[in-house]
This record gives C-alpha cells, sequence and structure tokens, in this order.
C-alpha cells in the first residue's frame, strides 16, 4: 500500500461521490442563474437564498434518500490546500494573456476596453480551465479537460458573432455564454442521474442483522 | 491497544481485508458500511466481522444514527488507528527497504 495506492483510493472515493450527477446539474443551475443574475441583478437575493441556505439542506436529503442507498455515504477529506492562491493568480495571468492575444488578433485594438467587454465570455470560458484541473487532479479523470477545452471555444465563438454584429450588447454574449453552458451542464447532469438511478439498485442493507449480532 | 508481533507488523491491520478497510478510511473522513463494502468488495458479513475486530483495537470509530428510518453505520478512522497505519506503513516500507 504506497503513496501511489492511496492516492488512487481516494480518487476513486471522489469519482464515486461525483457518480449521481447531481455536481453537474447544480453547477448548470448555477450558470444559469448567473445568467439571470446578469440580465436581472435583482434576483441577487434568490441566489442568496436558494443556493446558499435552501440547496444544501435539499441536496443531501435527495442524496440520503436516492444516492447513499446505492452507492453509499462517503464524506471525502478537506484540506485548506484545496484553495491555493498562486495558482489561482497563475489562471487569472494565462487568461487576462491570452484574452488580450485574443482581442488583438480579432479587432486590432487591444487599448480599447469595450474590445475587451466583448471577450468577456472567452475569458470566462478560460476560467473554466481551473475546475478541471482540479477535478482531473481529483479524481484521475482526463475527461474533465473536456469541460476547459469546450467552455473556452464556445466562448471565444460567442465573443467572435459579438464582434461580427456589433448591435448585440457586450453584457448579452456573457449571458448568452453561461446560459448555453448551464443549460449543457443541467442536461448532462441530470442525463447522469438518469443513467445512475437506472444502473445501481439500491443495496439491500444489512444493518438491522449487523447491529444484532 | 497494539498488535504488534516481533518484526513490528500490526497484525490487526495486516490481515489484507483490514488492511482495504483501514486503507480506505485513512484516504476519506468517514465513510458507510455500504461505500465500504463496494469499495473493499468484502461481503456484508466479512466487511461487518472486520470492522468489529479493527473497533476492539481501537483503530475505527463506529457510530450508528437513522436515515430515512432505517439505521446507518458510519465509520471513520480513529487518531490511534490512524497513527498504527502510518507505523505499519513504514515498517513494511522498512522490512522492503523500498
Amino acid at each position: 500500500m504506497n503513496d501511489d495506492d492511496l492516492v488512487k483510493l481516494e480518487q476513486n472515493a471522489f469519482r464515486d461521490s461525483m457518480k449521481d450527477g447531481v455536481a453537474e446539474t447544480l453547477a448548470g443551475f448555477m450558470f444559469i442563474l448567473t445568467a439571470i443574475i446578469f440580465h436581472q441583478p435583482s434576483f441577487v437575493g434568490i441566489f442568496v437564498v436558494f443556493y446558499l441556505l435552501l440547496l444544501p439542506r435539499l441536496v443531501e436529503a435527495f442524496r440520503q434518500k436516492h444516492t447513499y442507498p446505492r452507492i453509499g455515504y462517503v464524506k471525502l477529506k478537506t484540506n485548506e490546500s484545496d484553495v491555493r492562491l498562486l495558482p489561482f493568480l497563475l489562471l487569472l495571468m494565462i487568461v487576462t494573456s491570452l484574452t488580450g492575444i485574443a482581442t488583438q488578433i480579432l479587432t486590432g485594438d487591444v487599448f480599447n476596453i469595450y474590445n475587451w467587454a466583448k471577450l468577456i465570455p472567452f475569458a470566462f470560458g478560460l476560467l473554466m480551465f481551473g475546475p478541471s484541473v482540479y477535478l482531473v487532479e481529483k479524481s484521475r479523470s482526463k475527461i474533465y479537460w473536456l469541460f476547459g477545452a469546450i467552455t473556452s471555444i464556445l466562448g471565444l465563438i460567442i465573443a467572435y458573432l459579438s464582434l461580427l454584429f456589433p448591435t448585440i450588447h457586450y453584457l448579452d454574449g456573457a449571458l448568452a455564454f453561461f446560459m448555453l453552458i448551464g443549460v449543457a451542464l443541467a442536461i448532462g447532469g441530470l442525463l447522469k442521474l438518469a443513467y445512475f438511478l437506472r444502473t445501481y439498485s439500491i443495496l439491500d442493507s444489512q444493518e438491522d442483522v449487523v447491529s444484532e449480532q | 491497544m497494539s498488535s504488534d508481533d516481533n518484526k513490528g507488523i500490526d497484525k490487526v491491520i495486516h490481515e489484507p481485508a483490514r488492511l482495504k478497510i483501514v486503507a480506505q478510511l485513512y484516504v476519506v473522513d468517514s465513510a458507510d458500511m455500504v461505500f465500504l463494502m463496494r469499495q473493499t468488495e468484502l461481503t456484508w458479513g466479512n466487511l461487518s466481522s472486520h470492522v468489529t475486530k479493527l473497533e476492539i483495537a481501537g483503530y475505527i470509530e463506529v457510530t450508528k444514527d437513522f436515515v430515512e428510518k432505517k439505521p446507518r453505520t458510519t465509520l471513520n478512522l480513529s487518531a490511534e488507528g490512524r497513527r498504527a497505519f502510518e507505523k505499519y506503513r513504514e515498517n513494511i516500507k522498512r522490512m522492503l527497504n523500498v
């Protein structure tokens, strides 16, 4: 049982905890709500009440009823080192640089702040490499690289289209980006959840027998 | 309770099934019996008997509660269990000159 074996065990536990698709579904709704907030900032109140106060309890209740009886309950370790400032700053620097390069290539005027604003979807798309790196590291599943790649490409396409059609407001591009990513993630998450519920049956618990021993 | 033999190998942990359980609990905060059963591929009875031995040795802490009116047993490695597992790994590495 060497260090690599332990890391693999931890990664397997993480992958199992993501099997029910709830995380993807929630992330999807989070993006959709972000798009709504972009459109109508007064919805921030709903975001706070629903996402921060109600949702954790609802998710736990759902998992207790549907997830844990199928694959079991696991509480993963939470290390303070999970929040790493240096890689985050490095990512911000890369995102800013690449957005600047893209702004120069697509518009020819990198010093115009309006052009930068049109590239917001691309910048957010690149930022999604942050969660990608985290998920790949935690789960050993390279498929999570796709998330950063797809969001970046989608962000670039939306930014390009909003540059192509000057009548499009710069915030509309960001709104479309968040809405599309949100809908895709929510649908993907719900499909994963449906597959999970169909594939994993509720295990016949023998807790009563064990407790009597 | 320590279960070292002459070479410093903890016999409680050294048994393959219990090693799987302890290693699994070492990398997570806590887990229930269903999760451990799936990860270790042990039967419920087998898992239960090894868990009891680890509990008696003081290596794991067992919490019983009710979820959706059904009993649930949650396990986590105790501080003593964590130390014992780390010592076991060190001893194995030393023995094998890894």
